[in-house]
């Protein structure tokens, strides 16, 4: 049973080294970091309390939006995307400004 | 000369020594005939004592008015009506509401105006011809049973004064009172044992008679409003100068609930109502939330040869109200001065708040004061700046700030090998066709 399912979750992990340029493995690691320090700030409020509620939200919200426009940025820079054909240039100065854009607002909210 | 200067010195050591009563000394003294003033000298003359200037008048007597062209020519008044005299209820009843008190003293043949006074006042005596009756608990040799003792008292220790300490049987001979439980003004200072009755003296009970046992009131007090002391008293007999030369404790329990009428003891007067924040002496007229303030007050006590002297008690309150108390704090005595304080924190809710001091306590002058004072809300620049709780979250978005830019130099210059091997194969494969 559990030898099968080590079987295929190599398979995966595998297929996912061989398929992927090196630019997506960076993404992905700056989108497992983005998703870990979400889950910590959500298990934090759950322990300490909403006291400062803004507060949370945006830093919840900085690190939820950074992981949405990095995905954006994912989407558009993979070689087997077909139907979006974007320049990687295009493509990261649009994540650029969204992410300033972002930080803005939660740097404001978060006071 | 040496004799003008002695009797300089004895006048001004008089007129030192002499105690003032507090809201004058002309006292009215009611009596159904003026000859009647012996039976109770020794109750009038504990009066004159202290410094009281008795005026003694007849009650039936149509020409006796008690305010003349809006002025009041008298300060107290005591009523000794136990013959069935009339006397002028809207006159007394007015004497009253004007902060002037009264010491009524009846008997069984009291008359209908007597017992309108006294529903005027919230008290309701028994029909005219009735006595308090006790088979237990009466003087040896009265035949009637209606001499009775009681040793039923209040435990209010302003009225009761020096009484308190020496608290002996009294002597009872009159008609009894009901008492109507749900009245806060009135206080039953006496009561008659359980073991009495009241009714027509030499006729058979055929029906529950008015009041019986314990429900008997035999002496009772109204403070009104107005802070005016009225004793009602069924029996004009205590008084008299027999029922105090006996064993019984009438004569200093007369004096002592005398004495409590007239104000000498439980008046009350505050001053220096003044409120500020902890750390500074200046005066605002506005609070903030969450603020601490220090509230003080001086509240005295008249007494009759001290005057205006400290009060002592522990149980002052004050409150900090806006529809209902949000914050209600003891306040603190200090017994050289009269200076009672507190530290209070206001609350967190903004509007405009009162603070009030409200102090019923039974013998005690009513105290009541208050002033209204807004609570304003926080500035915007007020706020606390840097919650130490939120760190997590300022660390959180300043991560993703740093992990961006990091993330971006990353991305822009890596060498990608693979894709270089990539088109280099197929540069190669296409080369190789081509050729």
């Amino acid at each position: 049973m559990t030898e099968n399912s080590f079987k295929v979750f190599k398979r995966i992990f595998d297929g996912y080294k061989n398929s992927a340029t090196q630019s997506l493995k960076i993404i992905d690691c700056f989108l497992l970091f983005q998703f870990l320090t979400g889950i910590f700030q959500f298990v934090y409020v759950f322990l300490v309390g909403k006291f400062p509620f803004n507060s949370f939200l945006a830093g919840f919200i900085s690190t939820v939006g950074s992981f949405v426009l990095t995905i954006n940025l994912r989407t558009l820079v993979d070689p087997e995307n077909k139907e979006t054909k974007v320049s990687i240039k295009r493509a990261f100065v649009d994540f650029l400004i969204c992410n300033v854009i972002l930080h803005l607002a939660v740097f404001n909210y978060i006071g | 000369m040496k004799l003008t200067f002695f009797c300089i010195f004895v006048i001004t050591l008089v007129t030192l020594s002499s105690a003032k009563p507090l809201l004058g000394p002309k006292t009215a003294v009611l009596l159904g005939s003026i000859d009647e003033k012996h039976q109770y000298s020794e109750f009038f003359d504990s009066f004159t004592k202290k410094g009281y200037d008795l005026h003694f008048l007849r009650a039936d007597d149509q020409d006796i008015t008690l305010k003349k062209f809006g002025e009041y020519l008298y300060d107290q008044a005591i009523l000794f009506v136990g013959k069935s005299e009339e006397i002028n209820v809207v006159d007394i009843l007015d004497f009253i509401d004007s902060g002037r008190s009264v010491i009524v003293a009846t008997s069984s043949d009291l008359s209908d105006s007597v017992r309108e006074l006294a529903i005027g006042c919230g008290i309701e005596f028994d029909e005219q011809g009735t006595s308090v009756i006790d088979h237990f608990n009466f003087k040896s040799g009265d035949k009637e049973h209606t001499t009775i003792t009681t040793s039923n008292f209040c435990d209010i220790p302003s009225v009761l004064g020096d009484f308190a300490q020496d608290k002996k049987d009294v002597l009872f001979k009159g008609i009894g009172m009901e008492f109507k439980k749900n009245s806060p003004l009135n206080y039953r200072i006496l009561v008659a044992p359980s073991t009495s009755y009241s009714y027509f003296v030499d006729e058979k009970i055929t029906e529950k008679p008015f009041v019986i046992g314990d429900e008997i009131t035999l002496v009772s007090a109204l403070q009104t409003r107005g802070n005016a002391r009225v004793i009602f008293s069924g029996s004009i007999e205590m008084f008299s100068n027999d029922f105090f030369n006996t064993n019984y404790g009438n004569s200093l329990f007369c004096k002592e609930i005398g004495s409590w009428a007239f104000n000498e003891r439980g008046f009350l007067r505050l001053r220096d109502f003044t409120h500020h924040k902890v750390d500074s002496q200046i005066k605002q007229d506005y609070y903030r939330i969450k603020d601490k303030v220090e509230f003080s007050v001086i509240i005295e006590e008249y007494d009759l040869e001290k005057g205006w002297a400290p009060y002592v008690a522990n149980d002052v309150q004050i409150e900090y109200v806006m529809l209902s108390p949000f914050v209600r704090a003891t306040l603190a005595n200090n017994p050289e001065t009269g200076k009672f304080s507190a530290n209070l924190s206001l609350p967190d809710k903004h509007g405009t708040f009162k603070f009030r001091l409200q102090y019923h306590k039974r013998g005690y002058k009513f105290l009541e004061k208050v002033e209204e004072i807004p609570l304003k809300p926080f500035w915007h620049n007020q706020y606390e700046r840097f919650i130490p709780v939120a760190y997590p979250y300022y660390l959180s978005a300043i991560l993703m700030l740093v992990g961006f830019f990091i993330f971006s130099i990353i991305f822009l210059y890596h060498k990608d090998d693979n894709v270089e091997k990539k088109n280099k194969k197929a540069t190669q494969k296409n080369n190789k066709k081509n050729n």
